[in-house]
């Protein structure tokens, strides 16, 4: 499934991208009056010839496909850079910053989740939904404003727009992806955080727990032990599938905080009508949104005894 | 008499001292020019000598910079103190750059730091100024042969294969030539790609003589020829460029005061001193670095923190933001060199008749659209960038039919009863649609508050806005002349004669409503032409009488305020703040300074 998968994404950025108005030869030609002459037409054929979108379109997805087996996937339209070169520049850092995302939502999301359960109509339940209801509403490009403004204005204090690599300095890197690493942690908590509720008390009606506690085991392990890990894997699910959001979400975390990662050079190719730049991009992402689903199905085994693939 | 042609080289003290008078004309013009009535510059703080702009005795260093406004220079603080050498100077970029071959990039590049041009332009009169040529003069009397004095003691950076060479003659031929497009065909590149062609307009050839005279033959004469040289874009590379490619900018190296150290593509690109600059004492940083903040919030924090030496393009509610949490920064503004219009299309039939673009010229308060979306700064323009030496200033233009806040009801009038002689009664017959770019935000805003001053003064018309998100979506329909109407913004090229051509002239690549007037190219052929410097001025004031009494190809709304903060502790900036301050001032970083 994923190579008929992959072909047909493939096709569809191939002519989603192109219908976007206006190209690169557009940008080149804007201080070119006369755009409707014949000379202006010899131009845009010469231009287009020497970027390669002077071809029609079946002959550029084929030879694209063609490229993408060999493992090329163009050259910017704009530098002549590999498009291989730019997201292996770029990915690390997108990958950092959701990895991290990920990692501090599960330790966040995951206890709330459990408390509002298990205190469920209570005074701490309420506290804490609100709390998840409020993170799911606010879009990240307000929190991560607020981030990067408010301390300044209000305590003088400023995050650092200086970008640097784990490899140069490891702790000023840290620091650097710290917050938009919590900007998108907070919004992909706030969703886990429900799921992880909404599974909990589901489970907690499951005729194993009450057996366990008939057994006289502690809450605690009722909990931890028998609850939480049947509640955990639908939330292994949208964890999984919130790839996809951290990508999308990258795009605006990496704009407010001055990260050069993927999301933002996608923002700036597709801006810059940069075809090959948007196409590698969304290959590879849609391999690893792919990849990401593939893995957490195989998960389940582990999670899950009842479920165990042949 | 002036003479383009035989203007002996002049030194950048006489170019300040000389434009003194002139500078607090156009200070004084655009002062007046501005909408707002709140003229008064800023209260200047306890009287202190004012160090000289031309780099004269400093005043004494005091523990912290203080700054006094330049009562000849309204909104352009003078910092004082010594320049202090070192240090590292920082601004924000919303992208690393991505066109490196200057003679095909579009914008800014990296040779606007470690490249230089051939002249330099005086950011605050407009008059040219030596730099890499230290003079020029004319061969013959019909302006068919130029040549240049390229000066000595202009060194490459210290990087291979250059290794500090000395940049000649035949360097700059090369560029010349190439700017123009001549080894367009021997390197594959559609000659459509040399951006710059135009600024040489009538140039054959340049070859160097020796290493310090190039030869410039002329196809036809051409007055803005060397006003063409100090365009934005004209930075100079050195001649094997084409063989060491333009990919990498790290394997890049020009004449500029400052050489590439790192380019970290969408986080940084740095920039060392270069030891072998040929302006003297400068410049005065050890280091200049480009941050890259896509983000406008970012960017205010950046400049707040102190990450950041500068912050430019300042909207009216940043400036409230960064005033009271900078009380210590430095606020320059004066008329930027781009301008805002409306441009019809002549292919439509209402807008082919003179009348009535006229009426709509009448109909229009200015001063409503630049207040509107600025509150003050902007100035008055009529078809010519004031900046230019030979245009209308603000002060005069205000007082013109149409622009004169005073008797915008007799104007009105008179719009209405031009708009019926025409044939459209209240506007009726006249449907139209402007286009805007939503990115650069007054273009929407002006199209907007046209739209309802058009409705409101002639009921009769329909007016419809459309914006395009960005610049490549809205480029097409505008270049290929597919609207009835734009509203959208223009960078002024360095010389009238350039500029109008490229506008309004039959041929001129930015003449996109396709506006057609043979006695209006016929002026601007003979300006050209026109290689005596009162001539060419008195031809210009003609076709400026004549655009707004006989053609009126566009309505121009406003010339645009330029906005920056600089950290308090900057100095240098207010010898190089003014209209031809060029991209971010790149080129002029060199002159800037910490204080003692």
């Amino acid at each position: 499934m994923l190579v008929p998968t992959m072909l047909l994404l493939l096709l569809l950025v191939v002519v989603m991208v192109r219908l976007i108005p206006g190209d690169i030869v557009d940008i080149l030609l804007q201080e070119q009056g006369g755009q409707g002459s014949e000379k202006a037409k010899v131009d845009r054929q010469q231009l287009e010839d020497r970027l390669g979108i002077g071809s029609p379109l079946p002959v550029q997805y084929v030879s694209y496909l063609g490229g993408l087996l060999k493992g090329d996937l163009g050259r910017s339209l704009w530098d002549r850079r590999p498009v291989r070169d730019m997201i292996k520049d770029r990915f690390p850092v997108t990958a950092e910053v959701a990895l991290i995302a990920i990692f501090f939502s599960v330790l966040a999301a995951i206890p709330v989740g459990v408390i509002s359960a298990v205190k469920q109509d209570t005074a701490p339940d309420y506290l804490l939904r609100s709390i998840s209801v409020l993170g799911i509403s606010t879009p990240g490009f307000a929190i991560g404003t607020a981030i990067v403004i408010f301390p300044t204005l209000w305590w003088g204090w400023a995050i650092s727009f200086r970008y640097v690599s784990f490899v140069d300095d490891p702790i000023t890197h840290l620091r650097l992806i710290g917050p938009p690493a919590a900007v998108l942690g907070i919004q992909l908590s706030a969703s886990v955080a429900r799921m992880t509720r909404t599974m909990m008390l589901e489970v907690m009606q499951e005729d194993y727990v009450r057996t366990a506690r008939a057994k006289g085991l502690t809450n605690f392990r009722v909990v931890m032990r028998h609850a939480l890990r049947n509640a955990l894997i639908p939330v292994v699910t949208v964890l999984g599938l919130q790839v996809t959001f951290l990508i999308g979400g990258s795009v605006i975390t990496e704009s407010i905080f001055a990260l050069p990662g993927l999301g933002r050079l996608l923002l700036e190719a597709i801006a810059e009508r940069d075809y090959p730049v948007v196409q590698g991009i969304v290959v590879v992402v849609g391999l690893l949104v792919m990849l990401t689903n593939l893995a957490v199905d195989i998960s389940y085994g582990f999670l899950d005894p009842r479920v165990r693939y042949s | 008499m002036s003479n383009y042609w035989t203007r002996r080289s002049i030194t950048r003290r006489s170019a300040l001292r000389g434009a003194g008078v002139g500078l607090a004309g156009l200070a004084g013009a655009a002062l007046i020019g501005c909408g707002s009535d709140e003229d008064e510059a800023p209260p200047a703080p306890a009287a202190t000598a004012v160090a000289t702009s031309a780099g004269g005795a400093a005043a004494t260093a005091t523990a912290a910079a203080t700054t006094v406004s330049a009562p000849e220079r309204p909104g352009i603080p003078v910092v004082q103190g010594a320049p202090k050498p070192g240090g590292t100077y920082t601004t924000a970029t919303t992208s690393t750059y991505k066109q490196h071959d200057m003679h095909t990039a579009l914008g800014p590049a990296v040779w606007h730091v470690i490249g230089e041009k051939a002249l330099e332009i005086d950011s605050q009169t407009g008059e040219i100024q030596p730099h890499i040529v230290g003079s020029y003069e004319s061969a013959d009397a019909e302006g068919l042969e130029v040549i240049l004095h390229v000066q000595p003691g202009v060194k490459i950076h210290d990087v291979a294969p250059w290794n500090g060479r000395d940049f000649t003659a035949e360097d700059v031929a090369w560029n010349m030539n190439r700017m123009i497009g001549s080894t367009a065909d021997a390197e594959g590149i559609p000659l459509s790609s040399f951006q710059r062609a135009s600024m040489l307009e009538g140039m054959d050839r340049a070859e160097a003589v020796d290493d310090a005279i190039v030869k410039v033959t002329m196809a036809r004469p051409n007055s803005a020829f060397f006003n063409g040289l100090t365009e934005n874009r004209m930075p100079m590379m050195p001649r094997e460029m084409v063989e060491v490619g333009f990919d990498d900018p790290l394997k890049m190296a020009g004449v500029g005061a400052f050489q590439m150290d790192e380019f970290v593509d969408g986080a940084k690109m740095t920039y060392k001193k270069s030891p072998n600059y040929f302006r003297p004492n400068e410049p005065y940083f050890d280091r200049y670095e480009q941050l890259v903040i896509p983000d406008r919030s970012a960017t205010l924090t950046a400049f707040i923190s102190g990450q950041v030496q500068a912050i430019g393009g300042l909207q009216n509610h940043e400036l409230t933001t960064l005033k009271a949490a900078k009380p210590d920064a430095n606020y320059y503004t004066w008329v930027d060199s781009n301008w805002m219009h409306f441009r019809p299309n002549m292919s439509y039939a209402p807008f082919a008749d003179f009348r009535v673009r006229k009426a709509m010229m009448l109909a229009t308060d200015h001063a409503a659209l630049g207040d509107g979306y600025w509150g003050e700064g902007w100035g008055y323009q009529a078809a010519l960038h004031p900046g230019f030496p030979e245009a209308w200033k603000s002060d005069k233009v205000k007082t013109l039919p149409g622009y004169n806040p005073d008797t915008k009801e007799a104007d009105r009038a008179e719009a209405v009863k031009m708009m019926e002689a025409a044939g459209y009664a209240n506007g009726a017959g006249i449907e139209f649609e402007t286009l805007y770019v939503e990115v650069i935000g007054d273009t929407k805003e002006n199209a907007i508050r046209f739209q309802e001053q058009m409705m409101q003064v002639f009921p009769g018309m329909k007016v419809t806005v459309k914006g395009y998100p960005d610049l490549a979506s809205y480029s097409k329909p505008q270049a290929e002349s597919d609207f009835r109407g734009v509203s959208y913004i223009i960078t002024a090229t360095p010389d009238i004669v350039l500029e109008a051509i490229s506008q309004f002239h039959t041929k001129g690549s930015r003449n996109y409503g396709k506006f057609s007037e043979p006695a209006l190219d016929d002026i601007l052929d003979r300006a050209q032409a026109e290689l005596d410097g009162n001539a060419r001025t008195q031809l210009m004031d003609e076709f400026q009488t004549k655009f707004m009494e006989e053609w009126q190809p566009l309505i121009v709304f406003y010339a645009r305020p330029s906005r920056t903060m600089l950290q308090g502790d900057i100095g240098g900036f207010d010898t190089t703040a003014g209209t031809w301050f060029g991209y971010g001032g790149l080129t002029k970083i060199p002159r800037w300074y910490y204080v003692a």
